[in-house]
């Protein structure tokens, strides 16, 4: 009975369904890949544990053990990337577990129900995203051969093991903690829309505070923020360090300085215009239950460019690089997309509201594409701001030229480019016209 | 008789028209507000006064009839000039208060002179003016979700009056709120009613709360069965009329 019902709710998300198995799929692709660069026992990491001349500390956590750091920040990353699909996935299903729960489900009926669900899809994911993997293996190979790499990748049987039960741990504890969440909630917070929004949402600073103390912290925030900009001529060994600290003062700059200052502007200033006022209201909602998806965006982006090319890498190296950047960037963006989204799927009773103040639709509409227009704009603005750092830092080091800029950059566009017409699409389609009475 | 300031002709409401679950929830309404009434719908659950209530203020579109407001035939407007229409002349307050959670106190009530078009100084200084009126000074700068239940409905009115609507559309407004910022409520209307001469016309189930109307209708499956006019009698007088024939009325549904 349970199993049918799961089966028929699937049926019924489909779209939803659909995100979290290409999630699945890219990620699996990734770490079929990666496991098999890093675990060709002669290719890969014997060639990447190869010691090589230590300039500074960072360059020594890099270059010493690059194989080891690379693995742990890839599944980390990776790992973030399923945690945040997962619970997408079930907190937008929090109806149907509130209606479940007044029925009078146990905790192990309701964990049954999320788990079936969850590796029905992973059936379907995983093995598309091995055999792309081993798709893309001979090209890689072939690219390597170009290269003048004396190694190519093989296909080693323990990656796949490594992979599935790396997923299958995450996506079951990520179920568990979920359904826990929603059996420990009960109902009512669940049919309030609370679980899809998260219980503890932000507190807004909705103004802006100039006290003596207060603006003395904000200093100290910008000055932090700034750390990576400040400390970009110090040579590139620091960068990645400075960049995660910088993310942390981001945090506050943005959450105490610049959505307050905000908010205070489009209060002052474009209240008479409804779309521009009322999509920068969504706008600093979402950059504030989205804050964490962007900073792990930068904090990838610059400790893997910082990777490649701060060393003197082989061929091979280089590639593993490249395949985690590439990867890493598309997983992190369907990372901050997926956490967008869970906040969006809970939107569709504010469109009501304004449908019924006197929104026209096609008003509703340009808030929508203002809203997540500005949203990825400023995610691409801020990592490309930290990206600059680091830009700068390798240049000035004589390691980096302008094609790896571009190259680099494009990526990122590319993949925040994609996510941007995935969310718009999502979030018309699921309100509009619902919304429009 | 008054200046009409809404009326409904013929009114009917079918829901899944054309099809096997068809389902008639109004059924040839006819009713006639004049300005400065304060109207209260009554009936049991189910009874169609929510459908009733939006149908007549552009919220929902009646398969049949015609509603005038303010002497136009919304109707006949397109889903722009409905937009506009609104927040021109109605003022909606709902039981669950329909704020926008992500925005904050001050954006809830400029929202419908945000959709005019007036000037930001100028919003400014009518919300702080409107927060003064409604004790809500305070809590401008904050998200509903930092207020209280009576805070919420408070932020709802302000917004429903910010923009000087000539008709407030009330569903259960006091639904949600404890006895104590219903009365209070009440009282609001009341005095919107008497003193600015705005047109109220309130939806409850609760015969305390309709007491305080000046004209009830009952509605009873998608039909208006009967009305009492307020007029001369005393609020205990109107209260125990209202009370015998809800009560009455309970009976009789009982009964069939």
């Amino acid at each position: 009975m349970i199993g049918k019902d799961a089966i028929r709710s699937l049926k019924a998300s489909k779209s939803k369904a659909l995100f979290y198995c290409l999630t699945f799929y890219l990620t699996s692709t990734l770490m079929f890949l990666f496991f098999n660069m890093a675990e060709s026992a002669t290719q890969g990491k014997a060639e990447i544990f190869v010691t090589n001349n230590m300039v500074d500390l960072t360059k020594y956590i890099l270059n010493g053990n690059m194989g080891n750091i690379m693995m742990v920040f890839v599944v980390v990353m990776c790992s973030i990337d399923i945690v945040f699909t997962n619970d997408f996935y079930v907190r937008t299903k929090a109806k149907e577990l509130a209606i479940r729960l007044i029925s009078g489900a146990t905790y192990t009926q309701l964990l049954k129900y999320l788990l079936i669900q969850t590796f029905l899809m992973l059936v379907v994911a995983i093995p598309l995203g091995v055999l792309s993997g081993l798709a893309l293996i001979p090209l890689i190979n072939h690219i390597l051969i170009q290269q003048g790499s004396d190694f190519i990748i093989t296909i080693q049987s323990f990656a796949i093991v490594e992979y599935i039960s790396i997923t299958l741990f995450l996506v079951f504890w990520t179920t568990v903690l979920n359904a826990s969440f929603a059996y420990k909630n009960g109902a009512v917070l669940m049919l309030s829309d609370n679980m899809k929004t998260g219980a503890n949402k932000e507190k807004l600073m909705g103004f802006y505070s100039s006290s003596f103390t207060q603006i003395l912290a904000k200093i100290f925030w910008i000055f932090v923020a700034l750390l990576p900009i400040i400390f970009s001529n110090n040579g590139t060994g620091g960068i990645a360090v400075f960049v995660i600290a910088g993310c942390v003062g981001l945090d506050h700059v943005l959450k105490e300085i610049l959505l307050p200052l905000f908010s205070t502007f489009t209060r002052k200033r474009k209240m008479h215009k409804p779309v521009v006022a009322y999509a920068n209201g969504f706008l600093r909602q979402d950059i504030l239950v989205s804050g964490i998806t962007f900073y792990l965006l930068i904090a990838d982006v610059v400790v893997l460019i910082a990777m490649m090319f701060t060393r003197n890498d082989t061929p091979l190296e280089k590639m593993l690089v490249w395949v985690s950047f590439i990867f890493i960037v598309i997983l992190q963006s369907m990372a901050i997309m997926f956490r967008l989204e869970t906040d969006l799927s809970s939107r569709k009773r504010e469109f009501q509201i304004l449908d019924q103040t006197g929104f026209e639709e096609k008003q509703i509409r340009k808030v929508m594409n203002r809203e997540i227009t500005l949203f990825y704009g400023f995610v691409l603005f801020i990592t490309l701001f930290y990206l600059s750092a680091v830009y700068i830092a390798l240049i000035r080091a004589g390691l980096f030229t302008v094609m790896n800029a571009v190259v680099i950059t494009g990526v990122l566009v590319m993949a925040l480019l994609g996510v941007y017409i995935l969310t718009l699409s999502f979030y018309r389609n699921s309100f509009v016209k619902k919304a429009a009475l | 008789m008054g200046e009409i300031v809404l009326e409904a002709r013929h009114l009917k409401k079918i829901y899944n028209a054309n099809s096997l679950n068809a389902y008639e929830a109004l059924h040839d309404i006819n009713i006639q507000v004049e300005k400065g009434e304060f109207i209260g719908v009554m009936g049991p659950s189910g009874s169609g006064k929510s459908t009733f209530i939006n149908n007549i203020s552009t919220i929902d579109t009646p398969t049949e009839g015609k509603v005038f407001i303010n002497g136009k035939n919304v109707l006949a407007m397109s889903a722009n000039d409905i937009g506009h229409f609104r927040y021109q002349n109605l003022g909606f307050i709902f039981q669950d208060f329909n704020l926008l959670d992500t925005h904050t106190i001050y954006e809830n009530i400029a929202l419908p002179l945000s959709l005019a078009g007036v000037d930001p100084a100028e919003i400014e200084t009518r919300v702080k003016e409107m927060a003064q009126k409604m004790d809500m000074t305070d809590q401008l700068y904050k998200l509903p979700s930092e207020c209280s239940g009576g805070q919420r409905q408070r932020t709802a009115i302000a917004r429903a009056l910010i923009n000087n609507p000539s008709i407030i559309i009330a569903d259960e407004p006091t639904g949600n709120l404890d006895s104590q910022n219903s009365e209070e409520l009440l009282e609001l209307f009341q005095k919107l009613n008497r003193e600015d001469g705005v047109t109220v016309v309130m939806v409850t189930h609760d015969a305390f709360i309709a007491s305080y109307t000046s004209r009830l209708i009952f509605i009873r499956d998608g039909n208006i069965t009967s009305e009492i006019q307020k007029g001369d009698m005393d609020e205990d007088e109107y209260f125990q009329k209202i009370v015998a024939i809800s009560s009455s009325r309970k009976r009789r549904s009982r009964i069939s």
